[in-house]
């Protein structure tokens, strides 16, 4: 059953136009097409519904960073992720998870979407592609995976832009997430120790010039 | 003059084979903890009552057995470089530990170990007139790690010797040396070194109740909170004790429970017989892509090729 998200009228009509400017990126051809007749104005409005791939994320069997979600929202939430890891990490209270994330990038994210594993190794797609073949679960395999390599390259790119919007220029992601760990991990520092001082001044601030 | 020339040791990527003759084979339960390609070697020397077994493994493991009755056992490191916990109590070059019913160890790189399995009720008939033998039986009642550096390296010396000579040490060499160092060893050691420590023994029986219920639950979304939970420990305290006890953090240990028990199902089953897709899912694995890539990792092959061998 392909999930749906259906554009709300306004949006359908700011984004007028050939159907396919309005589907988000990736987003397969519209499925639903609703025509709302106004007599008053006669004008044809379109309410058009397209299944746009949802993902999951997981680091680790047990961590969930995301479940249902956009593209977009997936992005936020690994960036989400990685800043509350980093923020742990500078207090010395990082969990097996978050440091996963450092060492190993987004190699350490599994990442589904609609329900399919991605797989970013095509090789050892096709090699257990292969062996489900010759244990004749072959649709079963294929129901639940997908090798895409191209997702993870692309999670990479936009997860690098938006790091840079916010100020921070870092190498490739995929491989460990080290470089920007280190820097936000030194601006936590920076910036408990600014408010360490602040509060040490406030305090003394307080305090009347003269004993009573 | 003894005729010096190292004893052939066997070879078995399976570590109850090499438990033969010392642990009850079938009480076995081992995991394989760091990436590699997990061998066991192994040897024997029948210097009865007493029964020497020298045993290296190659990349780190933790392993629990037990002692068959009436038997108990006593274990140095053969290589005193080994990094290893007893009980999650660290042993070192001095340490000389002894069991009368179980034994744990865990290793961190690789590591080798000898052990020297002792019926008791063939000592207590064969050498009743021998002190030294009776303070043995005596100490052996009980858990004991002792940490004497002159009598770890006389006893492992003693030990490599008899792993040097093609044939079992006359029975004169073991009355006369091997159960009187035994004694003085496990007399001097610390009676139930685990329940002396409050804290590692409340990090043990914290980080024992995560590994039943890991195992319990192996095929669910478990986390951090539930072992928490289970085990009664605030999550920094119980990954503390996990790190102590078995030097990684309750999910990363997680996670190589599971992968050893994919790698020990798709060595045992038939090929025809099993599906790599349904193991891994009653293992605990949702993305066969990251399964497959955590697997060569450990194991230094896929899961096909495992099951193929």
């Amino acid at each position: 059953m392909p999930l749906f998200e259906v554009i709300q009228p306004f949006r359908a009509r700011l984004y007028r136009g050939p159907a396919r400017t309005v589907y988000p990126k990736g987003a397969k051809a519209g499925f639903l097409q609703f025509w709302d007749k106004s007599p008053a104005r006669l004008r044809v409005t379109i309410y058009v519904g397209v299944n746009i791939p949802l993902y999951a994320a997981r680091i680790g069997e047990s961590h969930r960073l995301a479940d249902g979600v956009s593209y977009p929202a997936l992005l936020n939430r690994i960036m989400e992720f990685t800043i509350r890891a980093a923020l742990a990490r500078s207090v010395d209270e990082c969990e097996w998870e978050q440091d996963e994330l450092r060492r190993r990038g987004l190699d350490a994210i599994q990442i589904f979407r609609d329900g399919k594993a991605i797989w970013a190794d095509s090789a050892a797609f096709e090699h257990e592609l292969t062996e489900a073949r010759r244990e004749r679960v072959e649709q079963r395999f294929r129901d639940a995976n997908e090798a895409d390599p191209a997702l993870y390259l692309r999670l990479d790119d936009d997860l690098r832009a938006r790091w840079r919007a916010a100020g921070y220029e870092t190498p490739s992601l995929a491989s460990d997430m080290k470089k920007i760990f280190a820097e936000l991990e030194r601006d936590a520092a920076e910036r408990a120790e600014v408010a360490r001082q602040s509060l040490i001044g406030e305090l003394l601030r307080e305090q009347p010039a003269k004993p009573s | 003059m003894a005729k010096l020339s190292r004893i052939n040791l066997q070879s078995s990527q399976l570590l109850e084979r090499s438990a033969e003759g010392t642990y009850a084979p079938e009480t076995v339960a081992w995991a394989q903890l760091e990436p590699g390609n997990f061998e066991v070697r192994y040897g024997f020397v029948d210097a009865s009552p007493l029964r020497l077994a020298l045993r290296k493994m190659n990349v780190g493991f933790k392993g629990e057995a037990s002692v068959p009755k009436e038997k108990s056992v006593i274990g140095i490191l053969a290589d005193p470089r080994t990094r290893a916990r007893w009980f999650g109590a660290k042993m070192d070059a001095r340490s000389i530990f002894s069991s009368p019913a179980r034994v744990e160890l865990a290793t961190s790189g690789a590591g080798s170990f000898y052990t020297i399995s002792i019926d008791r009720h063939s000592i207590a008939r064969d050498f009743a007139r021998s002190p030294d033998a009776l303070t043995l039986l005596d100490d052996l009642q009980q858990e004991r790690l002792s940490h004497d550096p002159l009598l770890a390296s006389r006893l492992r010396r003693l030990l490599h010797r008899s792993f040097s000579i093609s044939h079992a040490p006359p029975r004169r060499s073991v009355s006369g040396t091997l159960i009187p160092l035994l004694a003085s060893a496990i007399d001097r050691g610390e009676e139930r070194v685990v329940e002396s420590s409050k804290c590692l023994n409340r990090r043990l029986t914290a980080v024992r109740r995560c590994e039943t219920y890991m195992r319990e639950n192996v095929d669910a979304t478990l986390t951090l909170l539930d072992l928490s939970q289970v085990s009664g420990m605030r999550s920094r305290s119980l990954i503390n004790a996990f790190e102590a006890v078995t030097g990684y953090s309750p999910m990363d240990y997680l996670k190589r429970i599971r992968l050893n028990g994919v790698h020990r199902a798709l060595q045992r089953a038939h090929r025809d017989a099993i599906r790599i897709i349904d193991v891994a899912t009653d293992w605990g694995f949702w993305h066969m892509g990251h399964f497959t890539t955590d697997y060569r990792t450990m194991f230094g092959e896929t899961p096909s090729q495992t099951l193929l061998r």
